[in-house]
C-alpha cells in the first residue's frame, strides 16, 4: 500500500485546456482575452440568461474565452465554450441539448486530461523524465524519475 | 491539513521516483505520507520523493490549478 494525498484540480491554464480539448478530439480552438459570443446550431447566438434559448442580439449573447465552434463538433451542435470566472478558473458552458454528448463523464475526462498536462509539465520542469500508462480503471499513472 | 515543506536538508544527488496518479474524475493523487506532511515529524524512508511531491502540490495550489489537500488515501 502507498499513501497518497488527494488534490482536486481546477482548469485555470488555457494552454493546458487547449491540449486537453485536443485530446478529446477538438484541435481547433479559439482562445480569447476578450470573450466572444457563442453561436447556436441555427447560426444565431446562445442567450446568456438561458443557454437553451437563442437570440439575434450580440448584447444578450453568452460569451466565452475559450471556444470550440459548432462546425468542429457537429452541424446540429451549439458552440462549446469555457468562460473565465472571477476566481480565474474556466467554467464549461454546455447547453442542455449538447449535454448528451458533453455530459458529466465527458467533463470529467476533460478534467483528467487537463490534470495530466498540468502535472506532466510541472514534473518535467522539475527535472524529471516521465513515463506513463493507463490503468484498468482509467487512472493515468505518471512515473517520474530523476 | 496545512501543507509545508520539510526542513531536513536534501541528502544529495540520489535518484528520486514519483508515482503520480490522475483519476478519471481529474483528481490528482500525489505520494506524500503523513509523516512527510508534518514538518516536525520524523521523516520516512521516502523523504526525498515525498518532498518533491509536496513541492509539486504546493506549486499546483499556489498557481490555482488545485485546491487541497482534501484527504489522504492508501492505494494498493
Amino acid at each position: 500500500m502507498s499513501h497518497y494525498t488527494i488534490l482536486k484540480t481546477f482548469m485555470k491554464d488555457s494552454t493546458a485546456l487547449v491540449k486537453a480539448l485536443a485530446d478529446m478530439g477538438y484541435s481547433t480552438v479559439e482562445v480569447l482575452d476578450v470573450p466572444l459570443p457563442l453561436y447556436g446550431y441555427q447560426g444565431d447566438f446562445r442567450k446568456a440568461s438561458d443557454l437553451n434559448a437563442h437570440t439575434r442580439s450580440a448584447d444578450e449573447a453568452k460569451k466565452a474565452h475559450v471556444i470550440v465552434r459548432r462546425k468542429y463538433i457537429d452541424c446540429a451542435a451549439n458552440d462549446l465554450g469555457f468562460e473565465r470566472l472571477s476566481d480565474g478558473t474556466f467554467g464549461a458552458i454546455i447547453s442542455g441539448y449538447d449535454s448528451r454528448r458533453h455530459n458529466a463523464a465527458w467533463v470529467n475526462k476533460l478534467q483528467q486530461r487537463y490534470s495530466y498536462h498540468v502535472a506532466k509539465k510541472k514534473v518535467v520542469g522539475m527535472g524529471f523524465t516521465v513515463q506513463e500508462k493507463v490503468l484498468e480503471d482509467g487512472t493515468i499513472k505518471l512515473l517520474a524519475r530523476r | 491539513m496545512k501543507l509545508s515543506l520539510g526542513t531536513r536538508p536534501p541528502a544529495g544527488p540520489a535518484s528520486v521516483e514519483l508515482d503520480i496518479l490522475i483519476r478519471p474524475d481529474g483528481t490528482l493523487l500525489l505520494p506524500i505520507c503523513c509523516k512527510c506532511m508534518s514538518a516536525g515529524a520524523t521523516p520516512c524512508e521516502d523523504y526525498e520523493a515525498h518532498q518533491e511531491a509536496l513541492r509539486l502540490a504546493l506549486d499546483l495550489i499556489a498557481e490555482g490549478h488545485a485546491k487541497g489537500p482534501l484527504e489522504s488515501e492508501e492505494v494498493p
